[in-house]
């Protein structure tokens, strides 16, 4: 019932997401907001995935550039070297990525001491290794990066703009739909048993051997599939950039600041991280881009350690309120010359609310009560 | 004639270079509560955990049902239906009680759907007296009723045979005659128990059988009073002197 209910969610989500760049024909808007929800889908489909793998299972991974960059190298090879359709690239990297997955699941996972911080050490590991191997293969890369050049798509998928728009939604939307999937599962609540504490799960019956297998070869397929679309985007491709530990702090510091425990945490995540750093490193500030988000990390680790979506579920239309009124305050006011940064300011107002103790909000809630829905009064914690 | 559950057959389980376990056998009759006692350190937590396969035995057979599990992992022996508690609690710390029965309801050998799980978990937490703190975290429970929340874990898993490590230890009288009376309901259900516990009146009463080891040995087997007279077993109690 709850399943058929989440499915048709996510066809609706993805349908009004599709509608969006034949919206920008009618509407003319510019293409720059295709390319930044682009960009929006493809820090989703990868914070996702590491959720997936080390928010569910508790398997803290360093590796995602590894994994990633295995899709981008795919997509290079494919264009590149063998002259074929990049679309191809688009499974293949997501497999190899996965086999990989598979390959150190099974050395890590079968000697039983690597957990926690050693796990963690030894995906960053495989990453500079990785790195390595592609910077001294000449076949592959050689230190010289790889141009792609005029890529094509399918027709029917319109300009390249468009093209990247669809399948990054696309994309995007079925790591979601799996992460979500496999939240409500069985699997999930064995992974989430593996989290709490390991051998106990397998002492009830979880099989904590196979299921830490897949979720690893889950994860990095959808890595890595994510990845070799991306190739296609950033065009020229080096090893210092693909191999760089950018992509697997960022995907860490949205599922934390989003949640971990959540399939909806790491979404959040990457859509709020994502449009600060967007609007920051536009706004000529960039040198306060990293001060913005580092600072943001701090205070949301010492106030809000379960993540914004536990928060959230709990004052969920006041926070809609909050950020809607945000919105349309600096939209008025004529704040801000664009919308994406409006929209960031609004963000950064909401999680200041967010940040407010449960106590304070209560009292809050208390003077405001006559506004609201009936059901949101109490701020019960369903 | 009691049928055979499970047969222990020369258990040796080295630690580096101690010997926790040596030559261990003993056997498990269905239906019956099987006491294991002995002093500290003599090796029943040892030995629960290799029949639960947490630690693999360095040498020795175990027969469960006629099936050799000697080399399965944990989670397929209980699947075959063994279940276990901890000594110390430890429940899923993230997870509500109920989600925590739910985890051993859909994996154990009862190996139910999620939605059925969520049924049989408050039935489950009726049985052991936590039904009002269903949707509570399990931060909210006191020792006592994570030692019963361990209870309810296990049992979920539809074991036929219960192994539980000392789940009377740091409880006071009224919640240990609970725990009696509920482990005495448990084999009336049909279900086997084999029981560790430092508390000897308990254990004694309880038993209808008792192993009791020393130093990783088995030096008694048997009715309770006939094991409790056992001038070995009063040696290792109690010293020489009053084995007389």
């Amino acid at each position: 019932m709850k399943k058929w209910y989440g499915s048709l969610g996510f066809l609706g989500v993805g349908l009004v997401l599709a509608s969006v760049p034949w919206l920008k024909s009618v509407f003319g808007f510019p293409t720059f907001y295709l390319i930044f929800l682009y960009f929006v889908f493809f820090w989703v489909a990868q914070a996702s995935s590491w959720n997936m793998l080390s928010g569910y299972s508790g398997y803290f991974s360093f590796g995602t550039g590894a994994f990633f960059g295995i899709g981008v190298y795919t997509t290079a090879m494919v264009v590149d070297k063998f002259h074929l359709n990049f679309m191809i690239a688009l499974p293949v990297g997501g497999i190899l990525a996965a086999l990989l997955g598979l390959g150190i699941g099974f050395v890590v996972f079968r000697l039983r001491l690597l957990k926690g911080e050693l796990f963690a050490l030894l995906t960053l590991a495989v990453d500079f290794v990785l790195a390595a191997v592609v910077r001294n293969n000449d076949f592959i890369d050689g230190g010289f990066g790889v141009r792609l050049g005029a890529v094509k798509g399918p027709a029917f998928l319109g300009d390249f703009s468009t093209m990247m728009y669809i399948l990054g939604l696309i994309i995007a939307l079925l790591t979601v739909y799996v992460s979500y999937s496999i939240y409500h599962a069985r699997f999930g609540l064995g992974l989430f048993a593996i989290r709490d504490d390991e051998e106990v799960a397998e002492g009830l019956g979880v099989p904590t051997f196979r299921y830490k297998m897949l979720i690893f070869a889950i994860s990095c397929f959808f890595i890595g599939l994510s990845g070799a679309l991306q190739a296609v985007q950033i065009g020229y491709i080096t090893v210092e950039g693909i191999f760089s530990l950018r992509l697997p702090l960022f995907v860490i510091l949205m599922s934390i600041l989003g949640g971990r425990q959540h399939w909806l945490g790491s979404v959040l995540g990457a859509v709020i991280i994502f449009t600060l750093t967007d609007t920051f490193s536009k706004a000529s500030i960039e040198y306060l881009n990293q001060v913005i988000i580092g600072s943001l990390l701090i205070v949301m680790i010492l106030f809000l350690r379960e993540g914004i979506y536990e928060r959230l579920k709990n004052r969920l239309w006041f926070s809609l309120a909050i950020l809607i009124i945000a919105l349309v305050v600096q939209i008025v006011a004529g704040f801000g010359e664009r919308f994406i940064s409006q929209m960031a300011y609004a963000m950064l107002v909401t999680i200041a609310f967010l940040l407010l103790s449960d106590k304070i909000y209560g009292k809050l809630v208390k003077s405001f009560s006559f506004f609201l829905p009936k059901k949101q009064m109490g701020a019960s914690n369903v | 004639m009691s049928e055979v559950m499970l047969t222990c057959e020369n258990i040796t389980k080295d630690f580096g270079g101690v010997r926790a376990l040596a030559d261990v056998s003993v056997a498990v009759d269905r239906g019956e509560i099987l006491g294991l006692v002995g002093p500290n350190g003599s090796g029943k937590s040892t030995l629960i955990n290799v029949i639960a396969g947490q630690y693999r035995a360095t040498a020795g057979r175990l027969t469960f049902l006629g099936r050799d599990i000697t080399k399965d992992e944990p989670h397929t022996i209980t699947q075959l239906g063994i279940a276990r508690t901890y000594q110390i609690p430890r429940p899923f710390s993230t997870m509500t009680v109920s989600r925590n029965v739910m985890v051993s309801r859909t994996f154990g050998h009862s190996n139910q759907g999620l939605e059925q799980a969520k049924r049989d978990a408050y039935e489950a937490l009726e049985f052991t007296g936590l039904a009002d703190y269903a949707e509570a975290p399990v931060g909210k429970l006191n020792l006592h009723q994570r030692k019963f929340l361990e209870l309810a874990r296990a049992l979920s898993t539809d074991p036929e045979l219960l192994l539980l490590d000392e789940v009377m230890a740091g409880l006071n009288p009224t919640e240990i005659d609970e725990s009696v009376k509920m482990i005495r309901k448990i084999q009336e259900r049909g279900v086997t128990i084999v029981i560790v516990e430092h508390l000897m009146k308990v254990v004694t009463s309880l038993s209808t059988r008792m192993v009791v080891l020393n130093y990783g040995k088995a030096i008694a087997q048997g009715e309770p009073d006939q094991v409790m007279r056992d001038p070995e077993v009063i040696t290792a109690y109690l010293g020489k002197d009053y084995a007389n």
